[in-house]
């Protein structure tokens, strides 16, 4: 029973960070009505940020979060400038169509760069702390993934204030909520759709850190984060910070618990079985807006 | 008959004769291997084009239903069953799995049909490497039989398939209802098109000969991982192929298919790291600038030296456009 | 209803709820065969919601819909437009990126009494872009028309359905008196074809001039039915509906 337990506990400190990488995609999707497939590969990069910064000046993943997210900030401006800008004025069925080719194309495009530059090798940071666990009762609970959770949550929380608060926020909401209305309201949203993608990248930054510091990280991992941030987006909902998270947390749960059932190998396929369950019982999304 | 319309008649039969008897005309095997290739590809990616160019539905899963064709085929063929059968089990499987994925994939909107494909090609992708771990080996004494120029036929074959089938897509009542959809799924409703019948059937016909391609891998490859099959390269390099050489054209797939193994030969990027940075970079570019592909750039050129005929040699002024 | 005229369209006690807001209420109406029947009322009444439901594209939330007798109050658009009901849209729609012929020849190779073959269907579309005049530009994508063209492109579209039951979204929105004047006739000539026509429109003028029944709409309920003459006459109530955008 108590591996049962522990399973599930790990299951649950992981999808926190679930959480949190499908956060950036949603927000880029809810307001720029794109879809960037690529999102995982963006992870990928943080995740490479935070190994680098390890190793060659023993800076702690938790403290290359910054740098990690400014990085990827900039990836994102890029990426939008150079490539994503250009679908702004399709319609919007050829504005999604277009965003998951080019985004496909953009995932292998990182993936190949990265695998290029730094090789296939799976990379790790073992900080001092990286061992230490928290007892309680019969289970274990890591504290690097504690610690992980912790932040992803504290994440959402300061995204949410942001949105709810923040000039910039309050903009993204409106623009998000009907483009023509914004336009009109003087909300500069161009500007808007900019920042947004930055912000949704730089989430994604902050998610790769994170998983570098319990998770290998390698260039081929993204397609699989870029899957579970959609998945947490098909079942959470888009807009609800504290909605995704809670998704997030019950596809680790219940990934852990297919783990535990059928065996490791299958642990991945329990989300996208429960992913097309969930699509085929609501077609449109379980956050589509009438 | 327009003298250019003999001469490109003439041309395409000369070309038509040549490929027929190419493993005649040569028995260079490197050649013989590289235009096999470039009629898997050009299938392959046709097979695509059929849902993804002409009814818009874009499958990011194909590689699940060419894997599918390779796997039943070639379990198949290698207990010893005729290829001939096997080849049609694993065209058959395809196409039951593509009417099992299809009918409730395609009622998913916007983003979803896309993602929830490339969702069913991990699961199965997945699923096939746990099961099937070991690398899948031709016999000794097939090995000592191995020769290219059935496979060559046939691949030919297929590819000849496949391209009538796009053909008939251009030239029949229900390629148009197909198109429509494609176009504008609400009016084509309002005309009486059942837009989603018409979707189920090219994503059955598109898995069907995705699954042929696959059983037709199944008879050439030497040895590979059945996971390796399911792969989403067996998704990217079709896409690429179609959107490079024109989305919802005849063919399109064929030229982009050519233009595709010429360059990877050219910069001899079988290794594969090049190969996904270069193709995903023209890729991308031509979703960006060129969405018509090299039919429609051919297409552009065929105009303006037709207008530059008619505006007369030396004429000084700009034609309007 | 005029008792001389057999219904081809009976809409009864029809409702449509949108999120609490009742946007079609038990609304009841018909259509004859042969008749011009106008659906008018401020924007937000209700008019267009009605077309989607007779036209398929929405499933009500109660009442019945009659085709030529047949029940078709769930049954698909596709079906319907078998049966003979084809429409235009409030905003025009099109297949952007197929030419102006193609865009015709798919109406009539599926639709009521299709033809089976793309070749014939090519014939009888150009000579419905003949009819509605844009048949010298049947070369060009749909998605290059001007305004004015791709209204006349929908109804040929529609036609080649051979509908017995025209519905037509505001056709003269956005057109020139001139081009009003034309659609005026042109919905004529097609009712002298023995095809019934229900529209949705705001332009006073054109109502006038075509309908023989004009059906008022205020929140989803009809409060107001007969000739134009006597709608138009009906109290200022009534006229305060008629709000020309």
């Amino acid at each position: 029973m108590s591996i049962l337990a522990q399973n599930l506990i790990f299951g649950a400190l992981v999808g926190g960070l679930y959480g949190l990488a499908a956060v950036g995609l949603s927000l880029v999707f809810g307001v720029l009505k794109m879809l960037n497939v690529a999102h995982g590969e963006l992870l990928m990069l943080g995740g490479y940020v935070a190994f680098w910064l390890f190793t060659l000046f023993r800076i702690d993943p938790f403290v290359s979060i910054v740098p990690s997210a400014l990085a990827l900030f900039l990836v994102g401006v890029v990426l939008y400038r150079l490539l994503f800008a250009r679908l702004v004025f399709a319609s919007d069925e050829t504005k999604l169509k277009n965003s998951i080719l080019i985004g496909f194309g953009v995932s292998l495009v990182l993936q190949t760069l990265v695998l290029i530059a730094w090789t296939a090798d799976e990379r790790s940071v073992t900080t001092a702390a990286a061992g230490a666990v928290l007892p309680v009762g019969d289970v274990v609970v890591p504290l690097a993934r504690l610690g992980a959770l912790a932040v992803a949550f504290l994440t959402l929380g300061g995204l949410h204030l942001f949105l709810q608060y923040a000039r910039l926020g309050r903009a993204i909401r409106a623009t998000a909520d009907d483009v023509e209305g914004a336009y009109l309201s003087g909300v500069p949203v161009p500007a808007v759709f900019l920042m947004t993608f930055g912000l949704g990248s730089a989430l994604a930054g902050i998610a790769g850190a994170l998983v570098s510091t319990t998770d290998a990280v390698s260039p081929s991992i993204g397609l699989s984060w870029t899957l579970k941030a959609l998945i947490v987006v098909v079942l959470g909902g888009v807009g609800h910070m504290f909605g995704t998270f809670v998704a997030g947390v019950f596809l680790g749960v219940a990934e852990s618990a297919s783990g535990f059932l059928l065996g490791n190998a299958y642990r991945e396929i329990m989300g996208l079985v429960l992913f097309l369950l969930v699509l085929s019982l609501r077609p449109q999304g379980l956050f589509a807006r009438e | 008959m327009r003298p250019s319309t003999l001469l490109s008649g003439v041309g395409l039969a000369c070309g038509g004769a040549a490929v027929v008897l190419l493993p005649v005309l040569t028995a260079n095997q490197a050649i013989l291997s590289w235009a096999f290739l470039v009629l898997l590809y050009a299938a392959l990616a046709q097979s695509w084009n059929l849902l993804g160019g002409f009814a818009g539905q874009v499958n990011l899963g194909h590689a699940a239903f060419f894997g599918l064709g390779v796997l039943v085929t070639r379990t198949l063929w290698l207990g010893g069953t005729p290829i001939a059968v096997a080849l049609l089990a694993g065209t058959g499987a395809a196409t039951a799995a593509g009417v099992i994925v299809g009918a409730p994939s395609l009622r998913l909107r916007g983003p979803y049909f896309a993602i929830g494909t490339l969702a069913v090609a991990e699961i199965l992708r997945i699923t096939v490497g746990n099961a099937l771990p070991d690398v899948s080996t031709l016999p000794a004494r097939s090995l000592a039989a191995y020769t290219l120029a059935p496979r060559y036929y046939l691949a030919l074959l297929v590819m000849g398939l496949v391209t009538g089938a796009a053909w008939w897509l251009t030239s029949s009542r229900f390629g148009h209802g197909v198109v429509a959809v494609r176009e504008d799924e609400a009016v084509a409703e309002a005309i009486g098109v059942d837009a989603f019948r018409h979707k189920l059937w090219v994503f059955a016909l598109s898995s069907c000969f995705a699954g042929m391609v696959g059983g037709v891998f199944a008879y050439y490859h030497l040895s590979f991982y059945p996971a390796l099959a399911f792969g989403p390269l067996w998704t990217f390099d079709p896409l690429v192929i179609v959107y490079l050489g024109g989305v919802g054209t005849v063919w399109g797939p064929l030229i982009g298919a050519v233009f595709f193994l010429v360059l990877q030969e050219a910069l001899s990027l079988q290794v594969g790291e090049l190969h996904l940075l270069v193709f995903g970079v023209l890729f991308i570019v031509v979703v960006i600038a060129l969405p018509g592909g090299f039919v429609e750039a051919l297409r552009g050129l065929r105009r303006s030296g037709a207008r530059w005929l008619r505006t007369g040699v030396g004429a000084r002024s700009q034609p309007p456009p | 209803m005029p008792g001389s005229r057999i219904p081809l369209l009976e809409v009864e006690a029809l409702s449509k709820t949108f999120g609490g807001l009742r946007a079609v209420d038990r609304l009841t109406f018909a259509v004859g065969e042969g008749e011009i029947v106008g659906l008018l009322g401020p924007n937000g009444s209700g008019k267009t919601t009605t077309f989607n439901l007779v036209a398929g594209a929405l499933r009500p939330d109660g009442g019945e819909i009659r085709f030529a007798g047949r029940r078709i109050t769930r049954s698909a658009p596709s079906l319907r437009a078998h049966l003979g009901i084809a429409r235009t849209f409030q905003l025009v729609r099109m297949f952007p990126n197929l030419t102006v012929l193609e865009n015709v020849l798919v109406g009539r190779l599926y639709g009521r009494d299709r033809v089976a073959s793309p070749v014939q269907a090519r014939t009888e579309a150009l000579a419905l872009l003949g009819l509605v005049g844009v048949e010298q530009k049947h070369d060009v994508l749909a998605v290059n028309l001007t305004l004015g063209e791709r209204k006349r492109l929908e109804i040929a579209r529609a036609l080649a359905a051979r509908p017995r039951l025209l519905l037509l979204d505001e056709p003269a929105a956005g057109l020139t008196p001139r081009e009003v004047d034309a659609a005026v006739a042109l919905f004529r000539r097609i009712r002298a074809q023995g095809t019934a026509i229900a529209l949705v429109e705001h332009n006073v003028r054109a109502v006038r001039a075509l309908c023989d029944r004009v059906v008022v709409l205020h929140a989803g309920k009809q409060i107001a039915q007969g000739t134009p003459a006597e709608v138009f006459a009906h109290a200022a109530v009534v006229q305060a509906y008629l709000g020309r955008r």
